[in-house]
């Protein structure tokens, strides 16, 4: 492993940016996100940070069902976040459509169609707890030695 | 490189707003009450209002029903105070001098059916204009 | 010279602010607001249609995922409703357990609120502390529901579980908490300098408007008209003798504080009910009839209605539900927003309506 290399590592593995996009859940969701960054959780011993800015995030939080509104629009955020990136897909809703992909509704899941889902976080909603364990441990597989992976 | 990302069109969005049972009452109700068809009202109301606006047409529309234009005859057969306050489809001048006109001609001819009549279909070609 | 530009400014739809996306487009003059409009339409799943020709039973959890926030009181309007309309009653302890579970959704959802609105003035500090309050509530929403977010407690006769006797201090020990810890951050609201300059006199609708727009809940409480609140008409409440707050200014310091002083209301709330509560059945019997029926319940954010129309073997015919953000959203966007000074104060405003994009589209 080069030297470089073990810096990227270090640093990375101490700070993780995250961003979320709602793409029409019900708000469950959303919320346990958000009540992961309360300091019961204390997300940022963890060197997390919720920025809510694609620009700055290395991991993507996706929660609800796929509204055709979101076509264009997440693809376009997804190609904004830098290398390396990952998304995770939060909640029943953007693996399986949840209760809402029934027969007159609008939404169109699952939200691995439209862009890469690296790990999924089953629940409805699930708890804020598990966001955070799943954030933490599909991290270091992904920023891990990443330009010696792609090379 | 530029994308124009958000100026999609919205009006199939809008459409889907208006679509609930309590949006069809309204719809159903000012098309009764200017004899306009109902895909015409629907139309107009997409191409003027936000959206917002759209979602809350039928607390609006309740709203005048209750408590606006009170006071006036003329005023509450014409909905003056509807189509300018509650559900801004029309002009705010052009309304008043519809409602001002009608309301002469009932004070000097009394015909009252007659004059409504006539307002609402200017208001008709206020609406579609 | 300087210059004033008219520009077009749109915010969102995924702004760091908003915890759903929205879109306002401000027309502006320099930085001063003149007009303002909303896209919608990201969210938009379209609950109601799903929901016309199901049973009964499949019914009330999609009510429920209207809103993951107000979750709670989705689920009792819904179940009122269908009890209305099949003349079922509900035993007294049921009663009072629901107002309970109803009062500390409002709690997290208020806080929730609350919070917000401080982390978009950039007062962090105060958001975490309320952030970190909040979550005593949802344990307490767990504890008695079984989960935190959506619980289906309420089925049409009753609710599903008994407050257990060894449970009950543990309430009362985080009620106590809240309170306690409560009082301290809204020291530090009322009297943040920062705090103040950015809240009082921004954003301020008044009486007229607001019922032009049909504003309901703290936007119309905070600009004196109280009683737009449902839950005067709900015959637990009136047992226990509730009567609503308001404030006069009608800007988001106001309502602010008005979702604060609710906090203490629905503590004391549910000290009263715990006192009241007797043991008892918590779960009586009846069938889902056919018949049709309308009834509103006082959410956090406002008035909520629904209009439900049923089959004889319980299936719903017809179905609206008005959520009260559609007319909190419209009151902020046409009127809140009108002469706001600057575009930070855009965002701060429309977070001080508690909006809820989710419940406005369904
Ligand atoms: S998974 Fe459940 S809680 Fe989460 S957004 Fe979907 S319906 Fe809501």
């Amino acid at each position: 492993m080069s030297f470089l290399q073990s810096i990227k590592n270090t640093v990375r593995s101490k700070s993780i940016h995250v961003s979320y996009v709602n793409v029409g859940s019900c708000n469950g969701c959303d919320i346990e996100v958000l009540a992961m960054l309360a300091p019961r959780y204390d997300i940022e011993q963890y060197g997390i940070y919720v920025h809510n800015n694609p620009r700055e995030a290395d991991v993507l939080l996706v929660t609800g069902a796929f509204t055709p509104q979101w076509e264009d629009k997440l693809k376009s955020i997804w190609d904004k976040i830098p290398e390396p990136k990952v998304a995770i897909a939060i909640g029943n809703c953007p693996i399986s459509g949840c209760v809402f992909n029934r027969r007159g509704a609008y939404v169109d899941p699952p939200v691995a169609k439209h862009i890469p889902i690296a790990a999924e976080v089953p629940g409805c909603p699930p708890r804020p707890t598990e966001i955070l364990n799943a954030v933490l441990s599909l991290a270091p597989l992904v920023f891990k030695d990443y330009e010696e992976k792609q090379s | 490189m530029v994308e124009y990302l958000y100026e999609k069109d919205l009006r199939g969005m809008q459409f889907n707003i208006l679509a609930s049972t309590r949006h069809e009452w309204v719809v159903a109700e000012l098309s009764a009450r200017y004899g306009m068809r109902k895909p015409e009202i629907r139309r107009r109301l997409i191409e003027r209002l936000d959206m917002i606006l759209l979602e809350n047409l039928p607390a609006r529309y309740e709203g005048w029903l209750a408590r606006g234009d009170a006071g006036d005859d003329v005023d509450r057969a014409l909905g003056v105070e509807l189509l300018t306050v509650y559900i801004p489809l029309a002009e705010d001048t052009r309304m008043q001098d519809i409602a001002e006109y009608t309301r002469e001609r009932i004070a000097t001819d009394d015909a009252h059916d007659e004059s409504i009549a006539h307002a609402l279909a200017q208001i008709r070609e206020l609406i579609r204009s | 010279m300087k210059k004033t530009v008219d520009v077009s400014l749109p915010i969102g739809p995924l702004h760091p602010c908003f915890k759903e996306p929205a879109r306002i487009r401000c027309e502006t003059k320099g930085e001063r607001v003149i007009s303002a409009e909303m896209d919608l339409g990201y969210v938009k799943k379209g609950i109601e249609r799903i929901m016309r020709g199901r049973p009964w039973q499949e019914v009330m959890f999609l009510a429920e995922r209207i809103c993951g926030i107000c979750s709670v009181i989705h689920n009792m309007v819904c179940i009122e409703t269908l009890e209305k309309i099949s003349d079922i009653e509900v035993p007294e302890r049921a009663a009072y357990l629901r107002v309970i579970v109803n009062e500390l959704d409002r709690i997290q959802s208020h806080i929730l609120a609350n919070f917000s609105y401080c982390y978009t003035i950039e007062h962090e500090t105060l958001g975490m502390y309320l952030l970190n309050l909040r979550e005593t509530a949802m344990d307490m929403l767990e504890l008695i529901t079984g989960a935190r977010v959506t619980c289906a407690y309420m089925v049409p006769g009753g609710v599903r579980f008994d407050l257990r006797d060894e449970d009950r201090p543990t309430l009362e020990a985080a009620l106590d908490h809240v309170e306690h810890e409560l009082r301290r951050y809204v020291g530090m609201f009322e009297h943040g300098p920062l705090v103040a300059q950015r809240s009082k006199g921004v954003g301020i609708i008044s009486r007229e408007d607001v019922i032009e727009a049909h504003g309901v809940g703290p936007v119309a409480r905070a600009s004196g008209i109280p009683e737009s609140d449902r839950r005067c008409e709900h015959p637990t409440y009136q047992k226990l003798g509730f009567t609503p707050l308001s404030y006069e200014d009608g800007d988001n310091y106001a309502r602010v504080m008005l979702r604060f002083d609710e906090v203490f209301q629905s503590i004391d709330l549910i000290r009263r009910c715990l006192a009241n509560m007797v043991p008892g059945p918590i779960r009586g019997g009846g069938t889902i009839q056919a018949g049709e029926a309308t009834h509103a319940g006082e959410a956090p954010r406002g008035e909520l209605t629904y209009y439900v129309k049923t089959d004889e073997y319980g299936r719903i015919v017809d179905i609206a539900v008005r959520t009260p953000s559609i007319m909190n959203i419209e009151s902020c966007a046409h009127y809140m927003l009108e002469g706001v000074s600057s575009a930070a104060d855009v965002t701060s405003t429309f977070i001080s309506a508690d909006p809820c994009i989710a419940c406005t589209e369904r």
